[in-house]
């Protein structure tokens, strides 16, 4: 028996893990089920690694920058290029202090005209993978997050909480094809759903070929998904193409967020138990 | 114990990579999937079986990290590493070609199964183009880590027993 196990070692093994692992997908394949304590565990210390070496690769770019060009100058111009240098990386810190200061201030004030409780959270990666849009913000369940939050900044959604840690929480961007936001356009009430789609585009499907849909007109949030609070800005309408034979309309809708470029959040907090009921109903209106 | 904790920090190592370039450089979306090409060489080079838990392991960390529905990546790395394995006992020799040409015969139907999943509504072609894309640059990549990859083997995988039982 222990000589038939030692033979076949990499056959058990294998059998073994692939069951575990079809075991784990198959209860995680239909809903994003919470992650357990040991999976936040590994969110909880590899982040930390993330960070650290992502400031060491900084302050490495920032030195090299700086002052790889003074190794071989004169001495009588070390001096001065080492003030000009010091300088203009004073310049530009303040420079992007100034910038963040715009961009903070944005945020506060947006922050205020929110009725709902809001909590601000600065992105610390983006996921490895290559299939999904997701980033990584530095506050999780500490702070009052839990997966189904919406994720806003000042110029509109950015996407909501799927998993949550202790410190950390991951965010699905919006721009991912598996997203969806229900909305209502803003001029005409025309009802419709945002999808992910190519280059940081969405499409809006489920527009009726009877409503009214224009280039340029602004789309917000309708409320009805139970994520998104009603009135959220979503982005606008880039292209409508009309078939006349077609029940529906084919819209690009360009988002207001830049995806590429998101620095800090905001996490719109609602009570849990108020978004359990809400999706159970949704689930159950599905069904 | 030695080769176990050199794998792991190799693992962490190409955890970091993977998620600092997608930090670094978000609007380049098809990036190489380190991960693969990490499960591909230890498949291939090491022979011991325990490693299979380092594929399990990577997989599972990098469903965790992704987000994407937890045991996917879990399950089809070691998926890899199992047919790997299967086939180096029979098949492989170890160089820069057969792990390029492996690396892209893994990530194909890896990522067409990949795509099928999160993104099946974009047709088949487009995600059969969008897969072999994703597997000549993982092909690519691996081609150009194998000179690297093959140094670290050298100098931190082998045991010294081995070396030993080589000459």
């Amino acid at each position: 028996m222990l000589n038939f196990i030692r033979q076949h070692r990499l056959a058990i093994i294998s059998i073994a893990l692939f069951f575990i692992s079809l075991n784990i997908y198959s209860a995680n394949i239909k809903s994003r089920n919470d992650l357990n304590g040991f999976q936040r565990l590994i969110v909880d210390i590899t982040m930390p690694v993330q960070n650290l070496t992502g400031n060491i690769t900084s302050s490495f770019y920032n030195t090299i920058d700086s002052y790889i060009f003074l190794v071989n100058a004169k001495n009588k111009n070390i001096k001065l290029k080492k003030d000009v240098n010091k300088l203009n990386a004073r310049i530009e810190e303040l420079k992007e202090l100034e910038i963040a200061n715009d961009r903070l201030r944005g945020l506060l004030d947006f922050k205020k005209t929110l009725k709902n409780k809001v909590v601000s959270a600065e992105v610390v990666s983006r996921g490895p993978s290559n299939w999904l849009n997701t980033i990584i913000i530095d506050k999780g369940e500490n702070d009052g997050i839990f997966p189904g939050l919406a994720v806003i900044t000042e110029n509109g959604i950015v996407g909501h909480t799927i998993y949550t840690s202790n410190n950390y929480s991951q965010i699905l961007l919006m721009v991912d094809k598996n997203s969806s936001v229900d909305i209502i356009d803003q001029r005409s009430r025309a009802q419709g759903i945002v999808k992910g789609s190519k280059d940081n585009l969405c499409k809006v499907d489920y527009v009726l070929s009877k409503e009214d849909v224009k280039v340029d007109d602004i789309i917000i949030s309708s409320g009805l998904d139970g994520i998104y609070p009603k009135g959220l800005l979503v982005g606008q309408i880039q292209d409508v193409t009309k078939n006349r034979y077609d029940l529906f309309q084919k819209v690009t809708l360009k988002p207001f967020v830049d995806f590429d470029k998101l620095e800090e959040v905001l996490i719109i907090i609602r009570e849990k138990e108020l978004l359990e009921e809400i999706q159970q109903i949704t689930e159950n209106k599905e069904l | 114990m030695k080769h176990k904790l050199t794998l792991i920090f190799f693992a962490i190592a190409t955890m970091t990579v993977s998620m600092m370039l997608a930090y670094y450089f978000p609007a380049i979306k098809a990036k190489p999937d380190l991960f693969l090409i990490f499960v591909v060489f230890i498949a291939i080079t090491s022979d011991k079986t325990s490693d299979i838990f380092i594929a399990f392991s990577l997989g599972y960390i990098f469903d965790i990290l992704s987000g994407c529905p937890v045991g996917l990546y879990a399950m089809l790395r070691t998926i890899t590493f199992v047919a790997l394995r299967l086939f180096n006992m029979n098949l492989f020799s170890k160089n820069a070609l057969f792990f390029t040409i492996t690396t892209f015969m893994i990530s194909v139907p890896d990522s067409i199964y990949l795509g099928y999943r999160f993104n099946y509504a974009s047709g088949f072609f487009s995600i059969l183009g969008h897969a072999l894309y994703l597997s000549f640059i993982n092909a690519g990549t691996a081609l150009l880590l194998y000179p690297l990859l093959e140094k670290l083997e050298h100098k931190f995988l082998i045991s010294r027993e081995e070396i030993k039982g080589n000459y």
